[in-house]
């Protein structure tokens, strides 16, 4: 990586707008999609944007996150002629990467630009907070870049207090500005060129950045442990399980706010489970009552299975879900363990196989013991 | 050769795992197969086995599936009970005479139910056992014998000594298939060749019979040993000592008991027995946790692939003990009947130990029957009665047309044994490919009924095996309760579903009540469901509208104290499968057209032997060889231990090569790109004169091996050191001058953590070497430095004269190497020898060192484009370890030589003959089938992860780049499943098995 500063003098916004201009002016690429803040100020859309007059609205740093932008990368990079620098939280590269690897996302004509986050706020709370002047999206920055705490009353999304990741650190330009006070970093892999961008200095990483970097890093790790053994406390049973998932209805938007569940049709809402009524009486005679929608504790399970070694805890799920149900810190929790035996942190590395398409001989031994 | 015309049969003679593979190939390649057994069943010394080393795969669970296809296979006609006596006529067109004993059981007629044995008041001593369980006069060889038949026992049955006695198992069988005046008969067999693979014998326990066996009862053959530790033998896998039937605590084992011992007549390695012996210790303390294992050893002989991790992990993992030493007593202690065991250790001091059990690691010895049989075909044995091949063709008798595989040449373990039989088939392939598909058969089969606009009429059969299910599970009531399940129609009870006679009845119902579906409530449907499914297609029915549903093992066998509960599940199992059977849908396999070349990589002598297998089986042949020249390694071989000449070889091979009109020789060419599978390979290679587009039906990986070099003991510092292929070719040119004393250092780079495998060839050639420097020098000074000496086989005899011959050999340690200086133009090497205790200073004119072998440069590249495996050390890696050790996993690909591990020139062309007739299994079919159950994709659900492809272990999933659909290559597919498990969004199903048949198994599971 090449390091570089971007001189902001405090107006790191205006800064960034200018650095992601003149990446379409110095023909690095040909459009950048990134937050754009909506009219009224209350959210972000991710925005493709080609015409370099045009960055006035938009804003990286704005602490909102409504959806995780990698499933819409992973559509945008089909069939790209050109090349689109894609600007995107650390929870959204490692989607990404997942999606790569899943042969859903295309990186050939990608720039990835990963930007710094300390945590956002669910898109209704952002609304309300804007509303009664809680937040200033163009403050954030400022307010929060040396010591990356949450100024506000507010929480953050419940995944954010437990990400490990501040930086985006596998996209191929790094914006950082926690630790840089007031200025903004740029990293850039080796073989980019940036010669044509305007108001680069080269310059090596601030220890201030290094060390905040680490701290958030390991605070939230271990937040991350404290949330998931507490919540495996509370779900130490299938009853108990079963109580928690009680209130599903089965909505699928968990499914549909999801970065990697990429499939056309989730088999959930296939013929499979498309019981009728000779079905639900059998079942019912069965047990004596059944709850419905029935197979909803299967179809997180089957979820996690699918998909839980390529989660990367982004917790859009759990922001789906009208019924409030921890599905994001569910997900982690099965997950992790899994994750853990196969040394597999998802998006990591492109050169890590998931660990579903790896067959060893011998492994898992302690499950295999040789005994009939 | 006569021009009389050649008869396309062969004649297998013995039917252990190397008879089997015979018969196999060659039944696969278009002959007609009589495989002519002396026992009552097929399946040799392997279906005796418990584990196999180094895999620790069950024997039985490996073998069982070879056992069902040589049993079921249209063109091999199995004779039990039988003996080659006479061969006349000459090759091609042979008159085989074949004395078969009476079995007294019609094989037509019995069911195998057991019902004679039951019967039979005589008890017998168990060969099959080793004599420590006892069978009845009237038997089965072992529980999946095959044929699945019972014979009566001649010499101890009491009604065939007095016809007036006895006849119990008359009255007892249900099939009326006993009879006591059965003749013995003599067949007539007109075949082309002969396949000769009679096995071997373990060597008698008490050969040394100062170790005891046969008067302490504590103390036991391996083989016995092997029963002990078998779930189906005397103890049912109950590991007790035959004395007090206790758990042991403490078991040692005596190698070469029997082995490497010129007093006792067989001065020969055999082998086998340091693994197999290795294998009982782990195998033993997964029995009984906590057990003491230790080996008494002359030399650890693990030189086979993967072997030395075994004995690493024996080592290490589990603790066995490898003590070194000799025994001098053994004694039994009277009143615990344990075994005490008195030795002597390297250092000549004595030990003793008491064990619970002591285990002789016997060896093998020809068969008793090799005279008689030699005599019978007219060809001869070597001098320790095993057959006499020469060095350069394996397999090959001294008589045209008679051919040899399997331990009848050598004492060998099982992969050896397949792979010579696999070389012995392709010798006979190649001899009558004028007659290939002359005389093997094609069944037919009625025209298809169509079902698909019927509503389910399913027929439920459900059956007593004997007593076997009917003794505990109520059948009647099964069969009345399956009558209520919605879509049965036709329901009925049979003692034998599997007989006959009921095969003829369900056939007949399918006609009687328009069944289109078919459910057998018997036994496993491994293997009985092929015979049910072919009525089927008999009776016109699409055979995959069938389903079996196991109460034998599934309920009756398990449950057999709980009648009731017995009989409920029987009646859930067979609910399920009524309620899967009714979604099942007809399944029709799929054909490929297949592209008859091969393309066989690498020049050197295995691809050679493959390429010229191959085209004169009739087939074209693309040789690819990246070197200028042909040759290979072999090139840098002077001379053999027998004393042949590999230039020889190496030049007749090379001649041939070049004048075979059907090989295309392609020199200082490398594979370039490669796309395709098995039967259509479209391959680009890189020639001097450009790219060359060829495309072939298979590939033959033959690439060979690099020799190792080493940066220590002075190697590259000292002109007196050099690498022991260095010294071979000073040897066999300028000689070696005045050099006086010569010292050897073995394993060098080797048997360590960087290189764990040991190379197989170094002690070899060091002996050669060895006994080539005594030849133009006796007065030479020798001294060889090794671990262990590895002449397995015939080759310890060259040890033996080595020694003889004053080749001092001093053994050293991993922890204790020899040290290296130079001192002047000479080299110091002191090395601590074990037996006098001291450090021995050796002032040497050359230093050589056994440097081994390292895969070839480019084999991970090859491995990845062609998607086939290495193992841990970097070798190409096999489709199974023990049964297929010449495919890979994938079909259509093969291996030899050195690619696969390192090995002597023989061996690798041994090798390169059985990949050839591996090879020709596809290559000589019209078209490629697929297997019915074969995975399928929905294309509007694939989103085209690739997850699918990954997880295919047979390259049978592939993306289509159009449609960005992971399609399925239904010839490749071998319904394992896995790509089905991996696809998240449920594109895949598999055929027979589709989900919403499974879980209307479930439902009716629970319902």
């Amino acid at each position: 990586m090449k390091s570089y500063t971007l001189k902001a003098s405090g107006d790191t916004l205006s800064a960034v707008q200018g650095f992601l201009k003149s990446l379409i002016t110095s023909g690095a690429a040909s459009a950048v999609l990134v937050p754009q803040e909506v009219a009224a100020k209350t959210n972000v859309a991710p925005t493709l944007i080609r015409d370099p007059e045009m960055f006035g609205s938009a804003n990286p740093f704005a602490p909102v996150s409504g959806l995780n932008v990698a499933r819409l990368v992973a559509n945008l990079s089909r069939d790209l002629p050109e090349k689109v620098a894609v600007v995107l939280r650390s929870c959204e590269v490692r989607a990404l990467i997942e999606l790569v690897k899943l042969q859903q996302a295309k990186l050939e004509n990608l720039l990835v630009i990963g930007v710094d986050c300390a945590g956002t706020f669910a898109a209704k709370d952002y609304a309300q907070m804007i509303q009664q002047n809680k937040v200033d999206a163009k403050k954030w920055v400022s307010q929060v870049a040396a010591d990356g705490n949450n100024p506000t009353a507010v929480d953050l999304r419940r995944a954010c207090t437990v990400c490990p990741y501040p930086e985006a650190s596998q996209a191929d330009i790094i914006l950082g500005w926690l630790g840089m006070a007031g200025n903004l970093l740029v990293s850039a892999k080796d073989d980019l060129d940036l010669s044509g961008v305007a108001g680069l200095e080269v310059a090596s990483v601030p220890d201030t950045r290094v060390k905040l970097l680490e701290k958030l890093s390991a605070e939230k790790a271990q937040a991350k442990e404290k949330a998931i053994a507490e919540f495996k406390n509370s779900v130490g049973s299938m009853e108990k399980l079963a109580e928690i998932l009680a209130t599903c209805i089965k909505c699928q938007n968990c499914r549909q706010a999801c970065p990697i569940c990429f499939c056309r049709e989730c088999v959930s809402a296939g013929p499979i489970f498309d019981h009728t009524g000779n079905k639900y009486m059998e079942y019912a005679k069965r047990k004596g009552a059944i709850e419905l929608p029935t197979d909803t504790t299967l179809f997180h399970l089957t979820r996690v299975n699918h998909m839980g070694l390529s989660c990367v805890g982004c917790g859009q799920c759990e922001n789906a879900c009208p019924m409030d149900i921890p599905v994001g810190l569910l997900f982690q929790t099965l997950s992790e363990p899994n994750q853990k035996r196969f040394d597999y942190e998802p998006g990591r590395s492109l050169e890590e196989p998931i660990p579903i398409t790896v067959y060893k001989e011998h492994e898992l031994e302690e499950l295999n013991t040789g005994k009939h | 050769m006569t021009d009389k015309k050649q008869i396309g049969a062969v004649l297998v003679v013995g039917g252990g795992i190397s008879g089997m593979q015979s018969a196999l190939d060659l039944a696969e390649s278009g002959y007609r197969v009589y495989l002519v057994e002396k026992k009552p069943a097929i399946g040799g010394t392997m279906a005796r086995l418990d584990k196999t080393f180094p895999t620790n795969d069950c024997a039985m669970c490996t073998m069982s599936p070879k056992l069902v296809d040589v049993g079921r296979h249209l063109n091999i006609e199995i004779i039990t009970g039988a003996e080659l006596v006479d061969l006349t006529g000459e090759p091609g067109n042979f008159k085989a005479k074949v004395l078969q004993q009476a079995r007294y059981v019609s094989l037509e007629k019995c069911i195998g139910c057991g019902a004679c044995a039951e019967a039979c008041p005589v008890k017998v001593d168990d060969d099959f056992d080793g004599g420590l369980g006892k069978r009845k006069a009237a038997y089965k060889l072992y529980a999946q014998a095959t044929p699945n038949a019972y014979a009566i026992d001649k010499g101890k049955c009491l009604k065939l000594k007095n016809p007036k006695a006895c006849g119990k198992c008359l009255k007892a069988c249900p099939a009326n298939a006993i009879d006591h005046d059965m003749p013995d008969n003599t067949l007539e067999l007109e075949v082309g060749a002969v396949v000769l693979s009679p096995g071997f014998e373990p060597m008698d326990g008490n050969l040394r019979e100062e170790f005891g066996w046969g008067r302490y009862q504590n103390v036991v053959t391996s083989l016995q040993f092997e029963r002990l530790l078998s779930a189906s033998g005397p103890t049912m896998g109950h590991l007790v000592r035959p004395s007090d039937h206790v758990e042991p605590k403490k078991i040692a084992f005596i190698q070469c008991a029997g082995s490497r011992d010129s007093a006792k007549g067989n001065p020969y390695c055999s082998a086998v027995c340091c693994m197999y012996a290795t294998k009982h210790a782990i195998i033993a303390q997964e029995h009984e946790p906590g057990l003491e294992t230790k080996v008494f050893y002359m030399d650890i002989r693990a030189y086979g692939k993967d072997f030395e991790k075994y004995y690493d992990r024996a080592r290490l993992q589990h603790g066995v003990k490898y003590e070194k030493a000799m025994i001098s007593t053994v004694k039994e202690d009277p009143s615990t009947k344990s075994v005490i065991v008195r030795y002597r250790t390297p250092d000549g001091s004595f030990a003793e130990e008491t064990f619970d059990m002591l285990v002789l690691s016997v060896g093998l010895k020809p068969s008793s029957g090799n005279a008689a049989l030699a005599k019978a075909c007219d060809i001869q044995l070597d001098e320790f009665g095993f057959c006499k091949t020469a060095e350069f063709t394996p397999g090959q008798t001294t008589r045209e047309g008679v051919f040899a595989g399997g331990a009848f040449c050598a004492p060998k373990d099982i992969p050896e044994t397949v792979v010579d039989a696999s070389a012995a088939a392709a010798n006979a392939a190649k001899f009558l490919s004028s007659a290939r598909g002359t005389l093997s058969q094609v069944k037919t089969y009625p025209t298809e009924r169509d079902i698909t606009q019927e509503d389910p009429r399913v027929g439920v059969f459900v059956c007593n095996c004997g007593i076997n299910i009917g003794s505990v599970v109520r059948v009647p009531e099964v069969a009345e309760y399956a009558k209520s399940i919605p879509g049965v129609v036709h329901t009925e009870e049979f003692l034998f579903s599997c007989s006959q006679d009921s095969i003829e009845k369900i056939k007949d119902r399918i006609n009687e009540h328009k069944l289109n579906r078919v459910v057998v409530a018997s036994c496993t449907p491994r293997t009985h469901a092929p015979l049910f499914m072919s009525s089927l297609k008999e009776a016109g029915l699409n055979s995959y509208l069938f389903e079996q549903a196991n109460i034998r093992e599934h309920a009756s066998w398990v449950h057999r104290d709980h009648p009731d509960a017995a009989t409920e599940k029987a009646k859930d199992l067979v609910r399920m499968a009524v309620a899967k059977v009714k979604l099942l849908k007809p399944v029709y396999t799929s054909f490929m057209d297949i592209n008859r070349q091969a393309m066989v990589i690498g020049g050197g002598v295995a691809g050679m032997a493959n390429a010229l297998n191959l085209a004169g089986q009739g087939f074209k042949v693309i040789l690819v060889e990246r070197e200028d020249k042909l040759g290979g390694n072999a090139l840098e071989v002077k001379y053999t231990m027998k004393g042949n000449d590999p230039a020889q070889l190496v030049d007749q091979l090379i001649q041939d090569v070049k004048n075979h009109p059907n090989i295309d020789l392609n020199l200082t060419s490398t594979v370039k790109e490669v796309s395709g599978y098995l039967g259509n390979y479209k391959t680009t290679l890189a020639t001097p004169d450009g790219d060359k587009k060829v495309e072939h039906g298979v590939v033959i990986i033959a690439t060979g091996a690099d020799p190792a070099s080493t940066n220590e003991y002075l190697y590259g510092q000292h002109a007196g050191v050099l690498t022991q292929r260095e010294l071979e070719n000073k040897l066999a040119g300028p000689g070696i001058g005045e050099a006086q004393n010569i010292v050897m250092i073995q394993c060098v780079g080797s048997r360590n953590e960087e290189r764990p495998y040991c190379s197989r060839i170094c002690c070899y050639s060091a002996i050669k070497n060895a006994l080539k420097i005594k030849e133009l020098n006796p007065a030479a000074n020798v001294f060889v430095i090794y671990r262990d000496i590895r002449t397995y086989g015939f080759y310890e005899t060259y040890y033996a004269e080595a020694r003889k011959k004053g080749v001092i050999f001093v053994r050293y340690t991993l922890d204790d190497k020899p040290q290296v200086e130079a001192n002047g133009d000479k080299v110091k090497v002191k090395v601590k020898d074990p037996i006098l205790n001291k450090v021995l200073e050796l002032d040497t004119d050359l230093l050589v060192l056994s440097t081994g072998v390292v895969p070839a440069k480019g084999t991970d590249a090859l491995s990845q484009t062609f998607k086939v495996t290495l193992n841990a050390d970097g070798y190409f890696l096999e489709a199974h370890m023990k049964l297929r050790p010449i495919d890979f996993a994938a079909d259509g690909l093969y291996l030899c030589g050195f690619a696969h591990s390192p090995k002597l020139i023989e061996e690798s062309i041994a090798q390169a003959n059985a990949a050839a007739v591996r090879a020709v299994t596809m290559l000589s079919k019209d078209k490629l089938e697929s297997l019915g159950n074969v995975a399928q994709v929905n294309p509007k659900w694939c989103k085209g992860c690739g997850l699918c492809i990954e997880a295919c272990a047979y390259g049978a999933r592939y993306m289509n780049e159009l449609t960005n659909v992971a399609e399925v290559l239904d010839v490749l597919c071998q319904g394992c499943g896995a790509c089905v498990a991996s696809c998240p969004s449920g594109a895949c199903q598999q055929k027979g098995f589709e989900k919403e048949q499974i879980i209307a198994m479930l439902d009716a599971c629970n319902g």
